[in-house]
């Protein structure tokens, strides 16, 4: 399939509810480059993120990123120097969905929910700790699996919080679901 | 570009409808997005592996229609407004080709610990789908009473 999903048994699953799955420090700072690149796919056209001068005047201390860049400044590196080369391997971002233990070998966002705090500046480094609040199995188009909710707490080096987020993805069996489609037809 | 007067609190009336805001979803913005939100699974940008996955093509990830409100938002509350809560249910994946359009409507406003909250309803429509993405959102805004800043 080439999607690297962390394989185990509902049981496993059902044994990280609470837990802490992963803790992830940003490997960047937030960089106003970066910030520039976001702006530049939807045409976001707002100074907050782009001049000094119109955040200040608007209360933020520096150029500020967009809330929704929340993900991306604590996602992990996909390789780091050290590490063994890729090769040919299909990476999954460590998003800590990818990373609960459970059946299924294919992975569909359903709902996100996200509150924000302080304001994430250019020079602020971005970390969350991922935890698994609730699983719930259903059977939807895509055949039967599960919806796992995971809520992560972004903080910044400061220590003082950022955002929470809850995210709700389907683990599923795409397999079962095409055994499925032709058992319907 | 939002306005850089802003709205303000006081200014809001519930019912009110916030402007529109299209995108339409091609194959390189998919890919300019996987390449600064650093989102590289496939299921974003290559076909084969999409619809190995169970779906008919490529589609947009989470993080590029939550931005895609956050503008939506923002060109209505102006630059001092501030985003608080962005909640959504994806009903449908909003695939290549479409084009996805933003809405809003103000549900309600409170003042929380002296802090001028806005409510909305809001969604995410394409050509073909009614409400591929629909939730809920809440909006700082400046209050007149409070000497207008947020």
């Amino acid at each position: 399939m080439g999607i690297t999903l962390t394989p185990g048994t509902w049981e496993e699953t059902e044994s990280w509810i609470g837990k802490l799955i992963s803790t992830m420090v940003g490997p960047d700072e937030v960089d106003k480059a970066t910030i520039r690149r976001k702006l530049e796919v939807l045409n976001f056209d707002c100074p907050l993120h782009t001049d000094e001068a119109v955040a200040r005047e608007h209360g933020y201390r520096t150029i500020v990123a967009p809330a929704t860049m929340m993900a991306t400044w604590a996602l992990p590196a996909y390789w780091s120097p050290g590490q063994p080369p890729v090769g040919s391997r299909t990476l999954m971002p460590l998003f800590p969905l990818s990373q609960v233990p459970a059946p299924g070998n294919a992975i569909i966002g359903s709902e996100v929910q996200s509150e924000y705090f302080e304001p994430v500046y250019v020079g602020d480094r971005i970390s969350c700790e991922n935890r698994l609040v609730s699983i719930a199995h259903r059977c939807t188009r895509l055949g039967m699996g599960a919806f796992l909710t995971i809520e992560s707490t972004y903080t910044k080096q400061t220590g003082e919080l950022v955002c929470v987020e809850r995210f709700v993805s389907f683990r599923y069996s795409v397999d079962e679901h095409e055994e499925e489609v032709r058992e319907s037809a | 570009m939002p306005s850089p007067s802003g709205l303000m609190f006081e200014d809001v009336e519930e019912g009110a409808e916030i402007p529109t805001l299209s995108v339409p979803l091609t194959l390189q913005r998919l890919v300019m997005e996987a390449g600064v939100n650093r989102d590289f699974a496939p299921m974003h940008f290559d076909r084969d592996q999409a619809q190995q996955d169970g779906q008919p093509d490529v589609f947009a990830n989470t993080m590029l229609l939550q931005t895609l409100f956050e503008m939506a938002l923002r060109q209505w509350a102006g630059f001092s407004g501030r985003l608080r809560k962005l909640s959504f249910r994806m009903n449908r994946p909003n695939y290549v080709g479409e084009t996805v359009t933003a809405y809003g409507r103000v549900t309600g406003k409170r003042v929380e610990e002296g802090r001028g909250i806005v409510e909305l309803e809001i969604w995410q429509s394409t050509e073909q789908h009614d409400r591929t993405l629909a939730g809920t959102a809440a909006v700082e805004l400046p209050m007149a009473a409070a000497g207008g800043a947020p």
